[in-house]
């Protein structure tokens, strides 16, 4: 199905985090908030393969939890964020206008703002949880499906079978739904891939900044940020959560390249989340 | 290609300029002016006296830009400073005889014109200083008798007048006429200012100090926000001297070869308190029990020797030992999981379900999002978890969090006090007409016995006596508990060993720079 071999190296990590994520009560050695304090900062051992942090909890647990968080984050928010911006793509693109006018002028100044950073100023509003997370990371999210669904409805709308459809008196909604919609939607899968990947690195970047989960929950960014004020002790509390955020973020962009190059063979090079 | 000669010929004469150059520098050994490189986590606010507030900011215009009336010793106590002496004329009159030789940098002298333009200046409204209100409280008048004599009238008795004129006195000449005073500080201290930028501030020796110049040609302070590269720079020997700015997990390092040949760690009990403060309109925690049964489950001594590497001591209360007014009060906590849970049963919170996962009671712990508050509100967490409380951590960031604290939207914060050494702070903290906005009594603390006792404490002039009435405040914190104390924290100094005379103040602070010098390089 693929040309290269990477797309499928990248499914098969994605697949194991998952894995990982969804089986982590039972996969997990230790309790991921259970504290040792007298065994804190222990490097990697064999009851502790990746090592334990500050509060002495088991490494490896905490990150099988904390994939649970990176990964529903990045598959909600991105839920969310399509169906919206597909929507607004879809209505936009179709009826054309002053809805569109209206809908495209608000997707450029919300395009106009840094997106992390208005991020960090919906989360210190509404306080930090992973609720308040995927809201503030969805507010945004949604823009670039919008522009996307709807740069690609105004093509496919002068096409012979939606104007066939137009004149045997179909109503627009089920124009837009059966005919319209999958011939748009490769791109969105794409766009959807990198998306999950950019995401998770907001999410982390949220957490690391304290902005995230609340204090003890094993998120990644959280964890990695734990680890920064003993880095040059230990070293190995920063560089695990650190390599499976890579590990992930480039696992979807290794998929979100091979579903470009099958569905989406015109697509320009290198976006990534 | 007759291009490229000439451009290599241009390039072998540059290059051996230059290294003309740095042979000439390296044999005429340009003596550096002795320079103290103090290291900062975070950058002063402002250096305008009448609005520093941070510690910082403090210590750089009280110990070293300006000088105050009176200063606090290393015992705590009030010596003289700008004020050789001064007498207590009745319990409402203070008179201060100030140092006949204090100048300003700029060459002015120091009269008792500038002392009471500083009060009348900070205690103005239009002034806006943080200060004001407290002085407004205090000082009925203020008047100079003569060049050097400066009488101050109080409203009413007011124990803690003298440590309350610790702040730096202005110059008259220099405030009167045109010019951003923050951006360019005039004052009389041993030190004068130089230059301020957000990553450092440069202060330089004051020749003509009255006390005797300091020797030191300059110091510079250098702020460095990330822990990690605040070490490494000590490592490089880049630093002097680093004043309780390493987290406690960086010390021994310095203990041990090599960086123990570069550096002393000096190390002495400090005053800043740590606690639990409660909200007693929550009525979660209006039960005293269920406030004794989290007092009794938290194991301070292991957050103490593991978190914070054995650098703090257990706190009793408010008052550090090393505070004169320090007492230890009749009921302690001890940890004891068992009495938690018997005090928890009595309040009738019954475990429901035994061994299973359920808690006995809910509370939420709101803290400020710095990393080292919450690693330390996650094992509070862990521990209150071994007695049955849940324990819900919510962490924002300051803004928000400090206004929640104010507005009483909490049940239970951790955070802490820095530089209380006067017990009139109780009054602040738990007397029931200080309520926010009025005061520091976030935890909404009403008891008509507390009231009577701080009162008493601000009013009564003795110390023999005060003592005796804050003793009684301090036991009676304990019994109702307010507040769970937690730790006060070591003052930490790591000083390179060049530096000569460097005295750690319980204070933490700047006073000692004076007599600070540097033995010449090896």
């Amino acid at each position: 199905m693929f040309r290269s071999i990477w797309p499928y190296i990248g499914a098969g990590i994605i697949l194991l985090f998952a894995i990982g994520a969804i089986l982590a009560p039972w996969l997990s050695p230790y309790d991921p908030y259970e504290i040792h304090l007298s065994e804190q900062l222990a490097g990697p051992s064999r009851a502790h393969p990746l090592g334990q942090d500050a509060n002495g909890s088991d490494i490896l647990s905490r990150l099988l939890y904390g994939a649970r968080i990176s990964l529903a984050v990045g598959l909600s928010v991105v839920a969310l964020t399509a169906v919206v911006g597909v929507l607004l793509g879809l209505v936009s693109g179709y009826y054309g206008g002053w809805i569109d006018t209206l809908l495209m002028r608000l997707v450029d100044i919300l395009l106009a703002f840094p997106g992390l950073l208005l991020a960090i100023a919906l989360v210190a509003v509404l306080g930090p949880s992973m609720r308040n997370v995927v809201i503030a990371l969805a507010v945004l999210g949604w823009v670039s499906f919008a522009r996307l669904v709807r740069g690609q409805v105004l093509s496919v709308r002068e096409r012979e079978f939606v104007l066939a459809a137009r004149t045997s008196g179909q109503s627009d909604l089920r124009i837009m739904v059966v005919h319209i919609l999958p011939n748009v939607l490769s791109p969105v899968i794409v766009q959807a891939t990198f998306g999950i990947a950019g995401v998770i690195i907001s999410e982390s970047s949220l957490s690391f900044l304290g902005l995230g989960a609340p204090p003890g929950t094993p998120s990644w960014g959280a964890m990695l940020s734990q680890g920064k004020q003993v880095l040059l002790d230990a070293p190995h509390v920063s560089i695990f959560p650190g390599l499976a955020i890579m590990l992930v973020v480039l696992a979807f962009n290794f998929v979100g390249d091979g579903l470009r190059d099958r569905l989406d063979p015109r697509g320009g090079s290198g976006r990534r989340g | 290609m007759d291009q490229t000669v000439t451009s290599r010929w241009t390039r072998r004469l540059l290059l051996g300029g230059c290294l003309l150059l740095l042979l000439a520098c390296g044999g005429g050994e340009p003596a550096a002016p002795p320079t103290l490189q103090v290291g900062l986590e975070n950058a002063p606010k402002t250096l305008d006296p009448r609005f520093a507030t941070d510690a910082a900011g403090m210590r750089i215009t009280q110990h070293l830009l300006f000088e105050t009336l009176v200063q606090l010793g290393p015992d705590l106590t009030i010596a003289p400073a700008l004020a050789e002496r001064w007498e207590v004329n009745d319990p409402t009159t203070y008179t201060f005889h100030l140092m006949p030789k204090a100048r300003f940098h700029d060459d002015r002298p120091l009269t008792a014109a500038d002392v009471v333009f500083t009060f009348e200046h900070l205690m103005a409204e239009e002034t806006k200083s943080p200060f004001g209100p407290g002085y407004r409280n205090k000082i009925k008048a203020i008047e100079a008798v003569d060049d050097h004599t400066v009488r101050f009238t109080l409203h009413q008795p007011t124990a803690s007048f003298l440590t309350s004129v610790i702040i730096p006195i202005l110059p008259k000449h220099v405030l009167t006429a045109e010019g951003d005073f923050g951006a360019q500080p005039v004052g009389s201290g041993p030190f004068a200012f130089v230059s301020q930028s957000p990553t450092e501030i440069v202060v330089a020796a004051y020749k003509a100090y009255a006390a005797g110049a300091p020797k030191v040609d300059r110091v510079v302070f250098k702020v460095i926000k990330d822990d990690n590269t605040r070490f490494l720079k000590l490592q490089k020997g880049e630093l002097d001297l680093l004043i309780n700015a390493l987290p406690p997990n960086r010390v021994a390092a310095l203990r041990e070869a090599p960086l123990k040949e570069t550096y002393a760690v000096i190390e002495s009990p400090g005053i800043a308190y740590s606690y639990l403060g409660f909200n007693l309109a929550a009525p979660e925690v209006q039960d005293l029990r269920v406030r004794q049964a989290i007092a009794h489950a938290i194991d301070v001594n292991e957050i103490i020797r593991f978190r914070l590497e054995n650098h703090a001591v257990p706190a009793t209360g408010l008052l550090s030992p090393v505070n004169w007014y320090h007492s230890v009060p009749g009921q302690t906590y001890s940890h004891d999981p068992t009495k938690a849970i018997a005090l928890l049963e009595a309040a009738n919170y019954r475990d429901p379900d035994g061994e299973g996962p359920k808690a006995r009671i809910h509370l939420e712990l709101k803290t400020s999002n710095n990393a080292q508050v919450t690693g330390i509100a996650r094992i509070l967490q862990a521990q209150l978890a071994k007695v049955g409380i849940d324990l819900k951590l919510k962490s924002y960031e300051w803004g928000t969090f400090y206004g929640d604290i104010k507005s009483g939207n909490f049940q239970l914060t951790s955070m802490r006090w820095v530089g209380v050494t006067e017990p009139d702070f109780f009054y602040d903290l738990f007397h029931s007409s200080q309520i926010p906005p009025a005061g520091r009594n976030r935890g909404r603390y009403t008891n008509p016995e507390m009231d009577r006792l701080v009162t008493e404490g601000r009013l009564t002039t003795d110390p023999d006596a005060r003592k005796r009435i804050y003793a009684e405040v301090q036991d009676l914190v304990a019994r109702e508990l307010p507040y769970i104390s937690l730790w006060h924290p070591n003052n930490i100094s790591v000083v390179h060993r060049r530096v000569q005379g460097y005295e750690q103040h319980p204070m933490a602070g700047y006073s000692s720079f004076r007599m600070v010098s540097l033995a010449p390089a090896e």
